[in-house]
């Protein structure tokens, strides 16, 4: 309206209106024009709406507004004195990176180190195990060689193992009725019946003077070879056992080696993990700071007829915008009309329109 | 018919002045007129621009004047509130023809201006619930009766049909999108500021009618129909009714409650005294 009404105007009016409105009065209609004038001013308008959205975000009643002012500027206060240390903190925190950074180094470098270590380790486990394997192939061979010595013993001695081992029951046999076994071989052997018994006995009591003591003595030199023999298997079972705990103490050993490598294998993915973040993110450090430094973000759409319209067959035509305060208009076409943008609250987990305060952890 | 010696229009914007002239119209906007153009019949009003025009060189210059003319039709709204029954905004749209003219005679050659009103004025009627409509966009709500290339009808409850130019309604529409009712008549001159307050009363109660408590019957404001009507209820008959309204008239006020006025009626009817 470019004139104002008169007083007379103004009664016409309220006169007119009750035509239709029986309850209007002159004082309902001034009521309406200072409406109008402060609704002219777009402050006004905004207090208005600030209000309105207090009440229903935050439950407090316009006429509590202006201690929730008081409040919110005592906080706003608090939070201004909390930004210097914030910001030390955010200082100490780049230190931090860069310290981590450098750690990182040392352990890109550590890894190398392991894994050349673990490279040597690897070849002297080889090293070993052929060690070992020719080892044992020399262990077999000697313990072929003495049982072959021995067989030659037997056969030179004209034994079988069969035959020492029966000599042993024999004696033992003999030892219980109170015969000792010369007494035996005496009687055996004049007992026998080969042909040339006679000549032998001779022969034997020519060379030892008596058949049993020439028996006696047969039997020491066997008791002798086959003690000889006995110690000798041992020993080489002894050289055995030992091979064999130098094989298990090796193969755990290897154990702990690969242990340690899937170690630093995870180790380095878990860096190499940091490291794509911190290229990735750290860019955007200073942004992602400046909006934690918001009250709140509120998402929001250009939702006018013809944004509404083509957004619904190319979304990306569509003006998104980022407040923090309440938007009154669309900053991109200037309409009021307008929307709070779906994907990031779905993004976030959060309801349509809830408040939203960026934070980082430490 | 105003005849001006001399070429008192070149263009438009000339002609339009001169016509808001001839109606004795004061502070019209230029841009008023245009609302109204598609009601101006071009082919009609320039076969009977030509004769008029004859008719007017022919009578000032003799028989045998041969001219040659630049015309323009400017419509000229007048404005008018009707508060009887329903209450309407009435607009009367006289179309003025304004032509420059060259004469030419056997001795002499000469210019003239004529400006005349062309054929009879057209009248649209728009209920003031139908403004109300318009602006809250909704006109939906009332069922389309006819419409033609020019003109659609609406059926109003309670009035008469509503019989407007397809190109006003659009002008209309597009022009209280970005100002009020009492601005666009504001632009009509003088005129519109007397009709502003009532228009903006009427569709303020319209407005704020849902929202208002129902008013007692001791603070309703009297009308003559609502007096009649609370008499006939306490047992006058009609004719008894009427005249004992027109008795009481001059001691009534168009802003009395309908309580006091029936008082001050029974009082003058019965020939007590004035309060």
């Amino acid at each position: 309206m470019n004139h104002e009404f008169t007083a007379d105007e103004i009664r016409d009016v309220a006169r007119t209106a009750l035509i239709y409105c029986p309850g209007f009065s002159e004082e309902q209609f001034e009521s309406l024009m200072e409406l109008e004038k402060r609704i002219a001013d777009s402050g006004y308008l905004e207090v208005v709406l600030g209000l309105l959205r207090l009440e229903e975000e935050k439950g407090i009643a316009c006429t509590e507004a202006l201690d929730a002012c008081e409040e919110l500027m005592e906080r706003k206060a608090k939070l201004e004195q909390q930004v210097p240390a914030l910001e030390k903190g955010m200082e100490s925190l780049k230190a931090r990176i860069q310290q981590a950074n450098g750690e990182y180094n040392q352990v890109q470098q550590s890894t190398a180190k392991a894994e050349q270590q673990l490279a040597q380790i690897s070849s002297k486990y080889a090293a070993a195990e052929k060690k070992l394997e020719t080892f044992k192939r020399q262990a077999e061979k000697r313990k072929k060689r003495i049982n072959k010595e021995v067989e030659d013993y037997h056969r030179q001695a004209n034994v079988t193992r069969e035959e020492v081992t029966i000599a042993g029951k024999i004696k033992a046999e003999a030892g219980n009725h109170g015969v000792g076994l010369e007494l035996v071989l005496d009687i055996s052997q004049e007992l026998s019946a080969q042909k040339n018994a006679r000549k032998e006995l001779v022969e034997g009591f020519k060379q030892h003077h008596s058949l049993t003591k020439y028996l006696n003595e047969l039997s020491e030199q066997v008791e002798k070879r086959r003690m000889e023999v006995t110690s000798e298997v041992a020993r080489l079972k002894s050289q055995q056992d030992q091979a064999q705990a130098q094989v298990q103490a090796l193969t755990e050993t290897r154990l702990g080696i690969e242990n340690i490598i899937t170690q630093l294998q995870a180790d380095v993915a878990a860096e190499d993990e940091y490291r794509r973040f911190y290229r990735r993110y750290y860019g955007s450090n200073g942004l992602l700071e400046y909006l934690a430094s918001w009250e709140q973000l509120i998402f929001l759409r250009c939702n006018n007829a013809l944004s509404a319209a083509t957004g619904v067959f190319n979304p990306s035509k569509v003006a998104h915008f980022w407040t923090d305060k309440p938007a009154v208009k669309c900053p991109h076409c200037g309409s009021p009309m307008f929307a709070y943008d779906e994907k990031p609250y779905q993004v976030l987990g959060l309801q349509l329109g809830t408040s939203f305060k960026l934070h980082f952890g430490e | 018919m105003k005849i001006y010696p001399g070429q008192h229009a070149t263009n438009q914007k000339e002609a339009r002045d001169l016509a808001f002239q001839s109606a004795g119209v004061e502070g019209m906007s230029a841009d008023v007129p245009g609302m109204f153009e598609s009601m101006v019949e071009t082919d009609k009003t320039n076969s009977d621009a030509d004769k008029t025009i004859g008719t007017a060189v022919r009578s000032r210059t003799g028989s045998k004047a041969t001219w040659h003319a630049d015309r323009w039709f400017v419509p000229v709204p007048t404005l008018q509130y009707q508060g009887k029954d329903v209450p309407h905004l009435i607009i009367e749209v006289n179309t003025y023809l304004v032509a420059a003219a060259v004469v030419r005679t056997p001795q002499d050659s000469r210019l003239m201006t004529m400006v005349e009103s062309m054929g009879k004025p057209i009248t649209i009627s728009i209920p003031l619930l139908f403004l109300h409509v318009l602006l809250k966009r909704d006109l939906g709500r009332f069922a389309i009766i006819a419409r033609d290339a020019l003109y659609t009808t609406w059926e109003v409850p309670g009035a008469k049909p509503v019989h407007l130019p397809h190109d006003f309604i659009n002008k209309l529409s597009n022009l209280l999108e970005w100002q009020s009712v009492v601005t666009w008549l504001e632009k009509f001159g003088s005129q519109g500021r007397y009709m502003a307050p009532l228009v903006a009363g009427n569709l303020l109660g319209l407005a704020f009618q849902d929202s208002t408590q129902p008013v007692p019957v001791n603070s309703e404001i009297v009308t003559p129909d609502g007096l009649v009507s609370a008499l006939e209820s306490m047992a006058f008959r009609h004719s008894e009714a009427e005249d004992m309204v027109k008795l009481a008239a001059p001691r009534l006020r168009a802003d009395m409650t309908l309580e006091e006025a029936i008082r001050i009626t029974l009082q003058t009817g019965k020939g007590g005294v004035s309060p």
